[in-house]
């Protein structure tokens, strides 16, 4: 009985979900300080859009290129190529897992546990991440199912225990510094992710319609992004602009009967989302690496993709501040537009006419 | 798989020299009889093992008729006349070889053999000490069937039969172990049974080469398809009607002789929250139980180190009086609450090993030292703080809600405490990611051991949490192929 690693599109859905939960999560940085809370709903109008064209862009390519991921197509171009793509994803998913768990460290530090261990509790979170990755994209994303349904719960318990806190005047102004911020904002929050970037390489794995599945999640995450914003700006009003996790903030303040705090409830859906994010993003990291060499072992690669997550963490954990974020965040940007739009869209153009001149 | 013993030794014909490798290969062990009995001219020889077979059998099926009638005539062979004119109604088998006939010995079936014959007979005399049908001591119901299995194969699949009275229940017998030559009974439905899934497990089983099958257990890593988890894929069951119930669902079952224990492959994780008075209660009851069974596992699981994480470093979480009740009486104790806490559960994993493994006569002893010198005098001797005894006790009685969940859950509850008292919250709800993932890595010939929950399987939905109506709800419908992935 032969083993089967395939992944249901719903499931992958989730997955993809978790991961951008946890970038809504630390979503509030000094680029978008001058945004008012008011425009941030607005904001997802463009974001709808922007993720719908890379959504197409990426049903686009792989269609094109037969199903087959961006690195195999890459890989049938020359050798070469699959692999220097190959290494750009690689250092593009460890990199962005770094980042990820900087952010979260700067969480636990600031707004959690001040003076906890922090290495031994990044250390722990790649660890267990590891392991899941370990147990293989079935097991990670079933898992990321389960997950999920704990994390829609728990967000519509926390938007309804902090309901009656809800004002409409904080909604207000709107577009107070014109369109402009509210489109770059939009951009930020596309961009701070990798779900796309993902699908490019896990695409082979995926059993059913992936391109039903990425316009629902759009949709999905539009929706999700718009509420939370919208209960956001509603409750916290310009306090919350302020804050460097407003969602925590948001957290803190709701309560339900005589349970004071329910901000714990956040941190646990954020441990929990960073967990499968990381285990996911090592998994896609092996992916790449099976990929682009064919000789690469799962074992060896996720255990160094761990390592290089760890040290990129080491390197990034001091500087996650506001300003060095803001630098990061422009790099993040090229990395992203990299990953999800100029690398797909030149390796399906150069393959396609590298398969006409064959014809010819 | 073991073993029908090859026929190495032929009968010769030569009675001194059979008898003698026949008795040689038994060491000359004192349960082993040997008669000598004269039938007409001729002189034959029975053999069986003291206490393993039905003396009235025996007596009255063999032995009376071969000392009254004389049958032979030499139109036909002896052995030959011995089975179609005198022994009609018993079960007879030849035997050619040594082996043969002294596994057939071993089986509990008298063996005969006539003087310069070149084979043995074999009647089917079996008579040891059975016991009978007994309420099953693991899964106790309320309302469903008081049988459970027993330790004998046969009278299990008498029970089975008894339930699924039709000829589409097949049942396979096999022998393991190389010493020990335990029948083990492989059952399905052959109209609902994955083809491939039972292929798989015949497989798995020839496989084992054990010196002896003592339990079902035995069998269980070999039928593990998981890499190294916590959960695994098989299921064990002592409960006639919930075997019968597996296997209409397209499940293999697997009984071991000497075992009231019989396995069920595969085995989902929703099944360890269902019980047998699910089907028999109203729906909405069935569900209610379920839920409480769930939140049981949860509890016993994750509750402990979660009282360690919330104490140490998450007070506020906690109403604010039962904040300061907590406080006030892990104060007066002197050991940091990890330490206590642990301690305190490797007590109560030492009263239940006591309570399993002691002789009835002493319980009423253990459960007062139990319950009284260690949980009241602990208190009052300020060693453990009294909500710690409650959280302790709260883990005990869920725990035994989902006995069948014991094993995993009494390492992971230590694995909660430790992790709770270094890291928190936060490690707890990685140690609950963790968990998450390990229950779904596992994934029994094909079918996730989370399912149907994720992978979402919706038809299965109608016997997952909820339990529908028996007027919409059929066997048929969640065949357990249909969670395949």
């Amino acid at each position: 009985m032969t083993k089967k690693e395939k992944i249901g599109t719903y499931q992958m859905f989730c997955v993809m979900l978790l991961c951008r939960m946890t970038a809504l999560f630390t979503f509030m940085l000094p680029t978008t300080a001058f945004l008012q809370s008011g425009d941030r709903i607005l904001s997802v109008i463009p974001l709808f859009f922007i993720e719908l064209f890379y959504a197409f862009l990426t049903v686009f390519t792989l269609k094109s290129n037969g199903g087959q991921s961006v690195i195999t197509a890459a890989k049938e171009i020359s050798g070469l190529s699959g692999r220097l793509t190959a290494v750009y994803y690689i250092l593009f998913f460890i990199w962005f897992a770094g980042i990820s768990v900087s952010r979260f460290e700067l969480f636990i530090s600031t707004a959690v546990f001040p003076n906890s261990e922090l290495y031994l509790m990044t250390v722990i979170l790649i660890a267990a991440s590891l392991y899941a990755a370990l147990k293989g994209p079935e097991a990670t994303s079933r898992g990321a199912v389960i997950i999920t349904a704990v994390l829609l719960a728990s967000i519509l318990f926390i938007i309804l225990t902090v309901a009656g806190e809800f004002r409409f005047y904080n909604l207000k102004p709107l577009l107070l510094n014109g369109v402009m911020p509210v489109a770059g904002f939009a951009f930020y929050v596309s961009s701070r992710t990798v779900e796309f970037a993902a699908l490019q390489i896990n695409a082979p794995l995926i059993e059913g319609n992936i391109r039903k599945m990425a316009v629902i999640w759009t949709l999905s995450v539009s929706i999700i992004s718009a509420v939370i914003f919208l209960v956001l700006a509603g409750v916290t009003g310009e306090y919350g602009d302020d804050q460097i996790f407003p969602l925590y903030t948001l957290t803190v303040i709701a309560r339900f009967g005589i349970f004071e705090r329910l901000d714990d409830i956040l941190t646990g859906l954020w441990v929990l989302c960073s967990f499968i994010q990381l285990a996911f993003l090592i998994l896609t990291a092996s992916l790449c690496a099976s990929q682009g060499f064919n000789k690469a072992k799962k074992l060896p690669v996720c255990i160094l993709s761990s390592l290089g997550v760890f040290i990129v963490y080491l390197f990034t954990s001091k500087t996650v501040t506001q300003y060095s974020e803001m630098i990061s965040s422009r790099l993040q940007d090229l990395a992203y537009i990299t990953a999800v739009l100029l690398i797909p869209l030149s390796v399906t153009e150069i393959l396609r006419l590298k398969r006409r001149k064959r014809k010819l | 798989m073991k073993e029908i013993p090859e026929a190495s030794s032929p009968f010769t014909g030569n009675t001194a020299k059979d008898l003698k490798a026949l008795t040689e290969l038994f060491n000359r062990s004192s349960d082993l009889v040997i008669r000598e009995i004269l039938f007409g001219q001729r002189r034959i020889f029975v053999f069986l093992l003291d206490g393993m077979c039905d003396e009235i059998k025996i007596t009255e099926g063999i032995i009376k008729p071969l000392t009254e009638k004389h049958p032979h005539s030499e139109e036909m062979p002896f052995n030959e006349a011995i089975k179609k004119r005198l022994f009609k109604g018993t079960i007879v088998r030849s035997t050619a070889s040594i082996e043969d006939a002294a596994y057939n010995i071993i089986l509990g079936n008298l063996v005969i053999l006539a003087e310069n014959e070149k084979e043995a007979l074999a009647f089917s005399v079996q008579g040891f000490a059975r016991k009978p049908p007994d309420e099953p001591s693991s899964e106790q119901n309320e309302r469903g069937s008081r049988e459970g299995f027993t330790d004998n194969f046969k009278d299990n699949i008498t029970l089975l039969r008894r339930r699924l009275r039709t000829p589409k229940l097949t049942i396979r017998q096999e022998t393991l172990g190389k010493a020990s030559n335990t029948p083990t009974v492989i059952c399905y439905m052959s109209d609902r049974v994955s083809r491939d899934t039972l292929d798989e497990i015949l497989r798995r089983l020839k496989k084992i080469d054990l010196d002896a099958v003592l339990g079902s257990g035995y069998l269980r890593p070999f039928l593990d398809m998981s890499r190294p988890s916590f959960f695994t894929d098989t299921g064990i069951t002592e409960r006639p009607d919930t075997f019968a119930s597996m296997l209409l669902e397209g499940r293999v079952g697997i009984i071991v002789d000497g075992t009231p224990f019989a396995l069920i492959v595969p085995y989902l994780f929703t099944d360890y929250f269902h019980a047998v008075d699910d089907y028999l209660a109203s729906p909405y009851y069935a569900l209610f139980m379920r839920i409480l069974r769930a939140v049981c596992f949860i509890i016993a699981a994750i509750l402990p180190g979660a009282f360690v994480a919330i104490s140490l470093f998450h007070p506020e979480i906690m109403p604010a009086d039962i904040m300061y009740g907590i406080s006030a009486a892990s104060s007066k104790t002197p050991f940091p609450i990890m330490i206590e806490a642990l301690t305190i559960h490797f007590i109560y994993e030492i009263v239940r090993e006591a309570g399993l493994r002691m002789p009835r006569s002493v319980g009423h002893a253990v459960s007062i030292v139990g319950a009284l010198v260690i949980g009241d005098a602990a208190v009052t001797a300020g060693l453990i703080a009294a909500p710690m005894l409650i959280v302790v006790a709260l883990t005990a009685i869920s725990s035994s809600v989902t006995v069948r969940l014991h094993e995993p859950v009494a390492i992971l509850r230590f694995g909660f405490i430790i992790i709770g008292g270094f890291t928190g919250l936060y490690g707890i709800m990685l140690g609950i990611g963790i968990m998450i993932v390990d229950i779904c890595s596992v994934s029994p010939y094909g079918i996730p051991l989370s399912a149907p929950v994720s992978p979402f399987v919706k038809k299965a939905q109608a016997d997952t949490l909820i339990r529908r109506s028996w007027t919409r709800l059929d066997y048929g419908k969640k065949l357990i192929q249909r969670m395949k992935f």
